[in-house]
């Protein structure tokens, strides 16, 4: 859940359904609201955001000693196909929800024999 | 020896213990937490660890010292068992037997298992609320005297669980503690609110002022077992706690 060449942690994330709506959680504590750039691409939702300081593991392992993290970042794959229009973002006590819409199938009605 | 047997291991013999918390990765790692704070802040010592044939080869390494992943502290009559990794499902059952045996044999006056209730709303929660599941009308009562709410009705699954159902068969006074807490990620606040509760019950004054201070710094911290902590969870079907029981009225 980190990326040394990056200088990134990869933050917990969660993602959860409705019938038309697929909600994103992501936990992204030591970050300000203005850090966070969340943009939709083709493989998900793209999380990136600056930490308000550098974390260090001082102790931990052989390489990652002497590394200090800068960001978090992540790429939540997506449940279902969404649509970009009407995208709501908050950001709360650490947690950012992200809450899109699914892209609606062209109805067609069955009839019943 | 049963491979699956899970035996604790005193390396300084002790004799007697008032209360024996236990705090395993759990909803939010509220339990671990808790339990890890108050061990800095009343500087309780190392005294023993669980072993068994059946957990995995795994030693954690703090400050250039191996040490096995469950371990017990004690500080005058009190006593944590804490573990750094999730326990394995399979071995909940023989890891709460062995915990309330050995509890037993040091006439423990009370378990009392850290851990946490997922709530949705935690978010709106400036305070997360703790709520009691005492094994007896006594432990009942004690937490009635010190306004801990009891939890009333639902589903409880894990080492708690199989604590508590050990500790009434065998007649050992105990208690789960659960604070409202975030499922999925590290919840520091309630952590806090447990050590509040604890207060409580063994009238101590743990300052909670530096965990919440730390809260940011311990969420990034605990990422990764909290990561491992919801596959186990999964796998113990911790999504019942979240069921509606069947209720008779």
């Amino acid at each position: 859940m980190w990326d040394l060449g990056r200088g990134s942690l990869e933050p917990l994330a969660s993602v959860s359904e409705t019938e038309d709506r697929v909600i994103v959680e992501v936990d992204l504590p030591l970050v300000r609201k203005d850090d966070i750039r969340i943009r939709l691409i083709e493989g998900g939702l793209e999380v990136e955001a600056s930490l308000t300081r550098c974390v260090r593991f001082a102790r931990w392992g052989t390489v990652q000693r002497s590394c200090e993290f800068r960001s978090f970042y992540k790429l939540v794959p997506l449940p279902s196909p969404v649509v970009a229009d009407g995208v709501q973002a908050t950001f709360k006590r650490g947690i950012l929800r992200v809450v899109l819409r699914k892209r609606r199938a062209r109805e067609h009605r069955i009839p019943i024999e | 020896m049963d491979r699956m047997s899970v035996r604790v291991i005193e390396a300084t013999p002790i004799s007697r213990c008032k209360y024996c918390l236990i705090g395993v990765p759990d909803v939010g790692l509220v339990g671990s937490i808790a339990l890890s704070y108050l061990i800095h802040e009343q500087a309780l010592t190392e005294i023993g660890h669980l072993e068994s044939d059946a957990f995995q080869p795994i030693v954690v390494v703090h400050r250039g010292d191996p040490k096995p992943p469950c371990r017990l502290y004690r500080k005058d009559d009190l006593i944590a068992v804490v573990s750094e990794i999730p326990i394995d499902p399979s071995l909940i059952p023989s890891t709460a037997r062995a915990v309330v045996e050995w509890a037993r044999a040091k006439h423990t006056e009370l378990i009392i298992a850290f851990s946490g209730i997922a709530v949705p709303n935690r978010l709106e929660i400036e305070v997360p609320a703790v709520y009691g599941v005492g094994s007896s009308d006594a432990v009942k009562t004690l937490l009635k005297e010190v306004d801990i709410p009891l939890f009333e009705e639902g589903f409880l699954v894990g080492l708690h669980s199989a604590t508590m159902t050990e500790c009434v068969k065998t007649g050992v006074p105990s208690l789960i503690l659960l604070a409202q807490a975030h499922l999925r990620y590290p919840d520091p606040g309630a952590a806090a609110s447990l050590i509040t509760a604890f207060n409580k019950l063994a009238g101590l004054e743990v300052d909670i002022a530096k965990l919440l201070a730390q809260e940011d710094e311990i969420r990034v911290r605990m990422r990764e077992l909290m990561q491992r902590t919801q596959q186990q969870m999964q796998q113990t079907q911790k999504g019942r706690e979240q069921e509606i029981p069947p209720m008779f009225v």
